[in-house]
């Protein structure tokens, strides 16, 4: 067995897949990347770490008697971006693979293809298409409120949701939620939870791509989504997602305005003294100034003024601020809105240049006054 | 001085000592008695702890008027006649001086009608006197009512617990023979509220569902072995229903309820290691065997047992509950629950939980490597009954450290982290070895320690947890410490729902925090509060700290340095030390340079 492929190609291709390959495993098969030869000038590209599968195409040419093998992935993909020359061939010898370049030669041991797991695809069609770019956009604006801990099954990932001709994606911790939707054009009413894991390949494989269109499809087990020659199948999780619409506040009482940049600049301000003492910066609302307030009890204090435009009653409220920032980081908006029912109730921070999406945060206590 | 005889009224005082040690232990001695009657129901009334009043009632053969006052006599009793009678006792009372001792050092009231007779006899006492005779009609059954606990012993009376601590000692008596006699009924009356109310049933399975709100019924193994000397009957909690502390294993020898400290450790071994450290099983055993095996006359409350044949009995309750828990198949839900990484497919786990020697390797690894140096034997859960003993010392056994102290002033050179458990750096040509855990552990506790009140985060997502009777009303009880530790919760019927937790602590463990603080808060008003302050804060403190195999990156290692020699760190809140130096001078030495 022969073949010979570009570098450019293959090297992609690596990048593409390298998401799903499963880093600590206890089969050492899905360490690795699966060949399985197409025709004669196309291998597929598979990894999985049973939860994930990612498949791609790469062309190849020379080729003779092309059969399909395993081999070390992530080895792999450190070899192939330092070979020399444009073209790699890749000649099979019993057990041993030899991966050639100019005058450089690497002989790498590869594994029993049939152990390889079976690509799993979804077999429905719930397919919509949608822009890759603007997923892309939703994903990152939701994500990062995901629970980062494996055990919080339930909150350790991202929901998705077809309700009323859009399509929802809702991320939370215990104490923050963000919620990102877009218009779609089929009527699909379901919904799904989706691993953190699963949705940051999906990100990374996302970002290699060269053209805009997606199709995500879904089935009772898995969700696909498929652009570029390339598709990533994911496992749903089977758990409850909270109800989230239980959280997102009916009205408010407070609306505040402020330009997010500044806003951002004040609040790092204050955290200076707040991460060093008690985690939280009072935010003082009176008429149109934000009286920014932290303390720890050693390091001392900060104070800061912001103006903003107000609607409705003054309040009090403490918040922490590594929740403010990373929230504001994300969203491109020169100015947000701030919405408060109360000092310990929820607080929505909408940014106003974009549409469809929204966070919650919930407050530090305070003890009434 | 000169040695007198003792008048009888201060024998009996002093003997009433043994005896009575509390509400709770007059509840025990006279709910005995009512089952030594033969009751088949039995209600139980207290208020403010037990200290007011205690009122147990029954509907048992009863008293003769002549029997009645020859029973408020000392060492007066129908169950045993002669010594031989000693070695086969299968009635509760044997030495006749419950009713004596208990009648001596409170103001009470005796009410009996004894079986077949219409009339019965009611007698008031205050200490031993007998204050008002009189007779009254009723059906069969005796009503004892006791006024003003260890009111004639005031030094006595200080030694009483809080009437929280009292009552939920009562609770408990009332819930261990609610279990152990499912065919009897039993009806419990605190404060005007009936906490208990149970019919008569074949099975214990209801009442112990009743009793531990925390158990589904799912949850529950049967456990039915016997032997040739011996049998086990009762239920066990799966592994993955556990709790953080004993209260739940009960014994039950021949129907009497026993501490004793093997039988708890049968039981764990019998779980090795399906349990968690430091978590138990609820587990409700009864255990029966020949009355000439077993002593209960070496203990004034029979609370402790003595068996002829110890580890034999207890390899026996091992092996029982080791067969019933690998029958129910109930562990491998476990497992997949807590540890697995999620790229295990189930074929996998299968194949796993087939043979439990292949449980994966983080959490084998992690348990096992703290205790190998105690197993002695061959026995391979030895190491885990250890375990559970090392955690209780943990607690009280302060450890002093004695090192020279290093002053941490300066820069240091980082090396790196060696096996996700020590972070190594160069300081002033010593090599330090730093136990990451217990440095994030006492960083943490200090954090804790300066914000006098610990701010509080709200949750998005209330959590609603289940809780026991007595734990929720400890939880109403303490309310205010509970907020000023930090969390935040209200109130639904059987539940507790958190709503705010310490800014400092990681959601994941939230419940397990604050049941510990729970579990910590009982022992407010019996010890100091600044300590069960303290206490709780290395809770906080240990439970939320880097863990033993959480893989640290070295800006994150580095930042844990820093902060030890910001604040001059040396040891962790439990006296353990943080780090470890090794000079030049002692390497040389080893290399003998």
């Amino acid at each position: 067995m022969k073949f010979s492929v570009e570098k450019k190609q293959i090297s992609f291709g690596m990048d593409k897949v390298s998401g799903a390959v499963a880093s600590k495993t206890i089969r050492p098969i899905l360490s690795g990347v699966m060949f399985k030869n197409k025709d004669e000038s196309t291998y597929e590209l598979i990894s999985t770490d049973l939860e994930t599968y990612i498949k791609t195409e790469i062309t190849v040419y020379n080729s003779s008697e092309l059969e399909s093998f395993v081999v070390e992935a992530v080895l792999l993909k450190e070899i192939v971006k330092n070979l020399p020359e444009d073209e790699i061939v890749f000649e099979k010898d019993g057990r041993n693979i030899f991966v050639k370049s100019g005058k450089a030669t690497f002989k790498l041991p590869t594994m029993n293809p049939e152990e390889f797991p079976e690509f799993q695809n979804t077999n429905v069609d719930n397919e919509i298409t949608f822009s890759l770019s603007v997923l892309e956009l939703m994903l990152e604006r939701s994500v990062f409120c995901a629970n980062r801990d494996e055990l919080m099954k339930h909150l350790n990932g991202l929901f998705w949701e077809y309700s009323g001709g859009y399509l929802r994606l809702v991320a939370a911790d215990g104490f923050r939620m963000a919620l990102a939707e877009e218009k779609i054009t089929k009527e699909i009413e379901s919904s799904f939870f989706l691993t953190l894991k699963s949705m940051t390949e999906l990100l990374n494989t996302l970002k290699t791509s060269n053209s805009d269109e997606l199709k995500v499809n879904f089935d009772d087990t898995k969700v696909s989504f498929k652009f570029d020659k390339t598709t990533l199948v994911t496992r749903i999780v089977d758990i409850e997602f909270p109800n989230y619409k239980g959280i997102i506040p009916k009205g408010f009482k407070t609306k505040i305005f402020v330009n997010r940049n500044e806003f951002i600049q004040s609040i790092r301000r204050s955290e200076i003294t707040a991460r060093l003492g008690s985690h939280s910066i009072l935010m003082n609302i009176n008429d149109n100034i934000i009286k920014l307030k932290s303390s720890s009890p050693e390091q001392g204090e900060a104070d800061e003024d912001i103006f903003v435009k107000k609607e409705g009653e003054d309040l009090k409220i403490s918040l922490n601020p590594k929740y403010l920032l990373e929230s504001l980081r994300k969203v491109d908006s020169e100015e947000v809105e701030l919405g408060f029912v109360g000092y310990n109730l929820p607080v929505q921070i909408s940014p106003i240049d974009i549409e469809g999406y929204f966070y919650i945060v919930m407050p530090i206590r305070l003890i009434d006054e | 001085m000169k040695i007198k005889r003792l008048s009888q009224n201060v024998i009996s005082k002093i003997a009433a000592g043994e005896v009575v040690t509390g509400g709770y232990s007059i509840v025990k001695e006279l709910i005995e008695n009512s089952i030594d009657a033969g009751s088949s129901k039995i209600s139980i009334e207290i208020k403010n702890g037990g200290k007011e009043y205690i009122k147990v009632k029954d509907n048992g053969s009863g008293m003769s008027p002549d029997e009645l006052k020859l029973a408020i006599l000392p060492h007066t009793t129908s169950k045993i006649e002669k010594i031989k009678d000693l070695d086969s006792i299968s009635t509760f009372g044997f030495r006749g001086e419950a009713l004596h001792t208990i009648t001596s050092v409170c103001r009470s009231k005796i009410s009996s009608v004894e079986e077949g007779s219409e009339v019965g006899l009611s007698l008031e006492l205050s200490g031993m006197n007998i204050q008002r005779e009189s007779s009254f009609s009723g059906t069969s059954g005796t009503s004892i009512e006791i006024f003003d606990l260890l009111f004639n012993t005031p030094a006595r009376r200080k030694f009483l617990k809080s009437s929280m601590m009292e009552g939920r000692m009562i609770t408990e008596v009332v819930q261990r023979f609610s279990l152990c006699y499912p065919q009897i009924e039993f009806e419990y009356i605190k404060d005007g509220q009936k906490v208990y109310n149970f019919v008569k049933a074949v099975d214990r399975k209801e009442r112990i569902l009743r009793i531990f709100p925390i158990l589904n019924e799912e949850d529950l193994i049967q456990i039915d072995d016997f032997g040739s000397k011996l049998s086990v009957k009762g239920y066990i909690s799966l592994p993955r229903t556990s709790r953080g502390n004993r209260v739940g294993e009960m014994f039950f020898v021949n129907n009497r309820y026993v501490k004793q400290n093997s039988l708890n450790n049968a039981l764990e071994r019998g779980y090795g290691e399906m349990l968690n450290k430091g978590r138990f099983p609820i587990a409700i055993l009864m255990i029966e065997i020949d009355p000439e095996q077993v002593d209960v006359n070496i203990h004034p409350q029979k609370l402790e047992v003595k068996f002829s044949n110890n580890a034999e009995i207890n390899e026996f309750i091992k092996k029982a509950v080791r067969t019933s828990l690998k029958g129910s198949g109930g562990f491998n839900l476990d497992i997949s629950h807590n540890t697995f990484n999620k790229t295990i497919s189930t074929d996998e786990l299968e194949r796993l939980s087939d043979r439990k020697e292949v449980y994966p390797e983080k959490t084998f690894k992690a348990d096992n490597s703290h205790y190998v140096n105690n197993q002695k034997t061959g026995d391979k859960y030895n190491g885990f009954q250890n375990s559970f003993s090392s955690i209780e010392m943990e607690r009280k056994i302060f450890r002093p450290f004695k090192e020279e102290k290093i002053n941490f002033t300066g820069t240091y050179d980082f090396i790196g982290v060696f096996g996700e458990r020590y972070i190594l750096i160069q300081f002033e040509k010593n090599l330090l070895i730093v136990d990451q855990h217990a440095a994030h552990e006492r960083i943490l506790y200090e954090k804790f320690k300066e914000n006098k009140t610990i701010e509080s985060q709200k949750l998005l997502l209330p959590l609603s947890i289940k809780m026991e009777d007595f734990e929720l009303e400890l939880a109403k009880d303490k309310i205010n410490r509970i907020n000023e530790i930090g969390f935040g919760i209200d109130f639904d019927k059987k539940d507790i729902i958190i709503n705010a937790i310490p800014v400092i602590i990681s959601e994941r463990y939230t419940e397990e925090t604050f049941r510990e603080v729970i579990e910590e808060l009982r022992f407010e008003g019996i010890e100091e509060s600044e300590k069960i302050f303290k206490n709780i804060i290395e809770t906080l403190a240990c439970k939320n700290a880097i863990k033993t195999g959480d893989v640290l990156k070295e800006d994150q290692a580095r930042e844990l340095i820093d902060e030890i020699f910001e604040k001059n760190l040396l040891v962790c809140p439990h006296g353990r030390p943080i780090y470890m130096k090794i000079t030049f001078k002692d390497l040389d030495r080893f290399f003998s340079r």
